[in-house]
């Protein structure tokens, strides 16, 4: 090992579950010191597992490990001076303010940095006595960052830091941990947004505990659309087919033109305006796409839709029935895929359908056939006896889907249904909802991911409770003078921040 | 040192912005010991009685013979008085009638005769019931007996209450009530605060840091034990000033106990808590582990003299049942050495033996 070397792992490999399940096997890898290292790779495909055995927070089962000369697991305590971890759940006190949560993790590195400096770094000078359990996502996640820096590590291990954050916030904490320690600093995040990875100086793409890229991501692709496309060939490919979800999709008769209507949609928090004013009109048939940074008030307009929140003022029609006085019959067209999961963690995946098949009103022949129908599609086989809150995450949000559409409504809502989902699942996702959108059904989407906002038919970007601007990708981009939808979004909430 | 502060302080800002571990440790032993000096009623229907007959006359035998028959009374005869007030006071019998010698001829002279009895006061339903049987039998007796006393005669009986001397049901369970409350904020609201770390992805950040299980350890005591501190001194000011409750014990050996208990019962919520990574089973595991038995083993509710052999045995392991006989002898009696360094000396193995677990408990890896 040379003096420029900060990770040096051979042949490491880690068992779950008394062997049964093999995480990281025989894994080997280099990591220089400064270098920014992208880590890809599919649900359950080991990232998390190794960022931990890294960290010192797993005992390995074999293999050999040493950070910056140290061994994590007999070095612990002298390694945590060096390193700053940052967990995908990040560990902050929701009932703890900003700056005492900052003070905490900073006296637990028994070190006396300037939390002023720092939470200015990170843009939550204005913020630092509010409770971390009220931050947006992304603040959220800035302060998870700033306090994994505190102490300037030379080593930052960051797992899926951006999941759930919108892309300003994005562009935000990536600048953050290139600047940390002068940019001297090595390292290590784990991400699913392709554009991050491509960005890195190294892209390490793990499939099922073992590396089958390693290199500069350049070497594999100019630029990240086609890395995408690489990457994904690495994971063995995806072949886009006519969606079994679609195939078996029977849809309803509708009337009319437009199936979703949001009336001049307002709800106030006490003082608060989460939602300012909001309308717009979905086509039968048309994919929606409603984005905007983290807090803007998406989630809060999503669930006045349907029917889960009341709305201050104004209403919402699900074909044609009005949400706020007649909710039931509304709902009744309508599935409806929650940000997070939603579905009962103890039941297994078959007693979940059978719930929900119940639930939306299927009996005896009926809901067994929409079960076994739902398990061909999704392929649940391996799993079906299984908890569900044991599924890996792609399998989570295919089973949450998998429930939404069971009962073949004409209106889908789906928010953020591919929020920490892999790149080959999330291909699969939109496989379905593009298919289903041809056979009629009508859907509402927000998203994070601004390669998808690509694929809706009209956008709708959210800002401060507001539509700040409405139109097709293209519009859109056309608009902000724009290459990209991502550019396009920042461009577009830069000038409003300008000139409100 | 610096990090263990740093936990406490913590661990302090987290209780002082929950609401319900301030209500866990305020409001809820207020209401156990409005619960405990109003709403309770204790029925206990067997007493044992020690009967001395100082009088010996045919009549007074056969009173005697009455008592003996009744179904609710065991009696035990004395011939002499000190016999019979060591076996009360040792609970051997929970009342002590003696028949003077003065009371046949009383009561064929057909006035009131006398009977006096002594009741053990620390079990104030036993007290009531003795009294009441006793007032019963006799007058039964009275009513049926072959000697056929005069018209006018009657027997009365002289209530005297060891140790409670103006018997008030609050002052014998009152105190108790303190193990019920000091085992709810040990065990309940401290089985809570590991496994929260595990749920909301904490504990992954804490041992990334450059955290060891002894500053978890010890700052997951402290602020405790701080907590279970303050709500004893704020159910004792309760007791004293709201109830009126007179205190016969000391106040520094009061404290002193209670902590040892204290340590003992955190003991109990903190491995709880670093076993089970659910908040939900936590708490569960809580109420049935420490909350039931603290209840109906430590001898609160139930005698633990009327229990089951292996039970009896049971409750020795458990920390409130020490607490409890020590803290009715602390309010009613007074210190009793003896009982108070028994008390302290298991109360201290208990919940030494406790914190070892903890300690070795404690992960120091996210698969341990």
């Amino acid at each position: 090992m040379t003096a420029a070397t900060c990770i040096e792992i051979k042949n490491l490999t880690k068992t779950f579950d008394n062997g049964k399940t093999l995480a990281v096997d025989q894994l080997s890898l280099t990591i220089a010191k400064g270098q920014t290292v992208g880590l890809i790779g599919a649900d359950g495909a080991g990232k998390t597992t190794l960022l931990r055995l890294v960290d010192g927070l797993l005992l390995p089962d074999s293999g050999y490990v040493s950070v910056c000369g140290l061994d994590p697991v007999k070095d612990k305590q002298m390694l945590a001076s060096k390193t700053g971890y940052m967990p995908q759940k990040f560990g902050l006190y929701e009932d703890l303010t900003v700056r005492e949560n900052l003070e905490f993790y900073a006296q637990l590195k028994n070190i006396d940095p300037d939390f002023s400096q720092m939470l200015a770094f990170a843009g939550l000078s204005n913020f630092q006595d509010r409770p971390a359990g009220k931050l947006s996502g992304g603040m959220k996640q800035k302060l998870g960052l700033i306090c994994a820096l505190a102490g300037n590590p030379e080593l930052i291990l960051l797992d899926e830091p951006s999941v759930g954050v919108d892309p300003l916030s994005r562009r935000e904490l990536l600048k953050m941990v290139k600047q940390a320690k002068g940019g001297k600093a090595t390292v290590l995040w784990s991400t699913a947004y392709m554009d991050e990875a491509h960005g890195f100086d190294i892209a390490v793409v793990i499939d099922r505990g073992r590396i089958i890229y390693c290199g500069k991501p350049e070497d594999l692709a100019p630029d990240s659309r086609q890395f995408e496309e690489k990457v994904i060939e690495l994971m063995g490919g995806y072949k886009p087919k006519e969606s079994p979800v679609a195939e078996n999709f029977v849809m309803p008769p509708v009337k009319g033109e437009y199936t979703v209507e949001a009336l001049d949609l307002v709800k106030c928090y006490g003082h608060f305006h989460a939602v300012k004013n909001n309308s717009f009109r979905i086509r039968k048939g048309e994919i929606f796409g409603l984005l905007g940074p983290n807090g803007a008030g998406k989630s809060t307009s999503f669930k006045m839709m349907c029917g889960l929140a009341k709305p201050t003022s104004g209403t919402a029609r699900i074909m044609g029935t009005d949400i706020v006085k007649n909710a039931a019959a509304a709902r009744s067209h309508l599935g409806y895929m929650a940000q997070k999961f939603s579905l009962y963690p103890n039941l297994s995946v078959r007693q979940n359908l059978e719930f929900f098949a119940g639930a939306y009103g299927l009996v005896g022949q009926q809901a067994k056939e929409a079960v076994a129908r739902m398990n061909k599609i999704f392929d649940f086989s391996r799993y079906l006896d299984g908890n569900a809150g044991n599924l890996p995450l792609g399998y989570k949000q295919r089973l949450s889907l998998a429930c939404a559409i069971m009962h073949n409504p004409p209106v889908l809502f789906l928010d953020e249904p591919t929020s920490g989902v892999d790149v080959m699942t999330r291909r699969e996702f939109w496989n379905h909802i593009i298919s289903l959108a041809r056979k009629g059904v009508t859907v509402l989407v927000t998203t994070h991911f601004m390669d998808e906002a690509e694929f809706c038919d009209r956008v709708s970007l959210f800002y401060r409770g507001q539509t700040i601007a409405t139109g097709t990708p293209e519009e859109l981009k056309r608009q902000a003078a724009a290459q990209t939808m991502e550019e396009a979004f920042v461009n577009i909430i830069l000038q409003q921040e300008q000139n409100p | 040192m610096n990090m263990t502060l740093a936990f406490i302080k913590k661990e302090f800002l987290q209780i002082l912005r929950d609401p319900s571990s301030l209500i866990i440790a305020f409001v809820l032993p207020t209401l156990l010991l409005f619960i405990y000096a109003y709403g309770i009623n204790l029925d206990s229907a067997h007493i044992r009685l020690g009967i001395k007959n100082d009088d010996g006359s045919p009549i007074t035998e056969e009173l005697a013979k009455a008592f003996e028959q009744n179904r609710f009374v065991t009696t035990v005869r004395y011939n002499q008085r000190e016999q019979m007030y060591d076996d009360l006071t040792r609970s051997k019998i929970q009342g002590a009638l003696t028949i003077p010698a003065n009371f046949s001829q009383k009561l064929a002279a057909g006035t009131n005769a006398i009977l006096q009895l002594i009741v053990d006061g620390t079990n104030i339903n036993q007290v009531s019931h003795t009294q009441n049987y006793v007032s019963q039998i006799a007058a039964g007796w009275l009513q049926n007996s072959r000697f056929a006393p005069p018209q006018n005669a009657g027997v009365k009986v002289l209530p005297r209450y060891q140790y409670n001397q103006n018997t008030n049901g609050r002052k014998a369970l009152v105190p108790s009530s303190l193990a019920v409350t000091m085992t709810l904020i040990g065990i309940l609201l401290t089985a809570l605060v590991i496994s929260r770390e595990w749920e909301r992805g904490t504990m992954e950040a804490l041992l990334a840091a450059n955290i060891r299980p002894i500053h978890i350890v010890i700052g997951k005591y402290v602020p405790y034990f701080v907590v279970g501190m303050l709500s004893l001194t704020f159910s004792m000011l309760v007791i004293l000033f709201v109830f009126n409750l007179p205190f016969r014990g000391s106040y520094p050996v009061l404290f002193t106990v209670s902590a040892l208990f204290l340590y003992a019962s955190l003991g109990i919520g903190l491995i709880i808590s670093s076993l089970l990574h659910d908040q939900m089973l936590s708490s569960m595991a809580s109420l049935i582990l420490g909350f039931l038995p603290a209840l109906m083993m430590s001898g609160v509710v139930f005698p633990i003299l009327s229990m089951p052999a292996p039970f009896r045995w049971l409750t020795k392991l458990l920390p409130p049942t020490h607490y409890v006989s020590f803290i009715k002898n602390e309010f009613l009696a007074g210190t009793v050495w003896q009982n108070a360094l028994h008390s302290s000396l298991f109360l201290f193995v208990l919940g030494f033996f406790f914190s070892l677990l903890v300690y070795k408990k404690t992960a120091r890896r996210l698969d341990d």
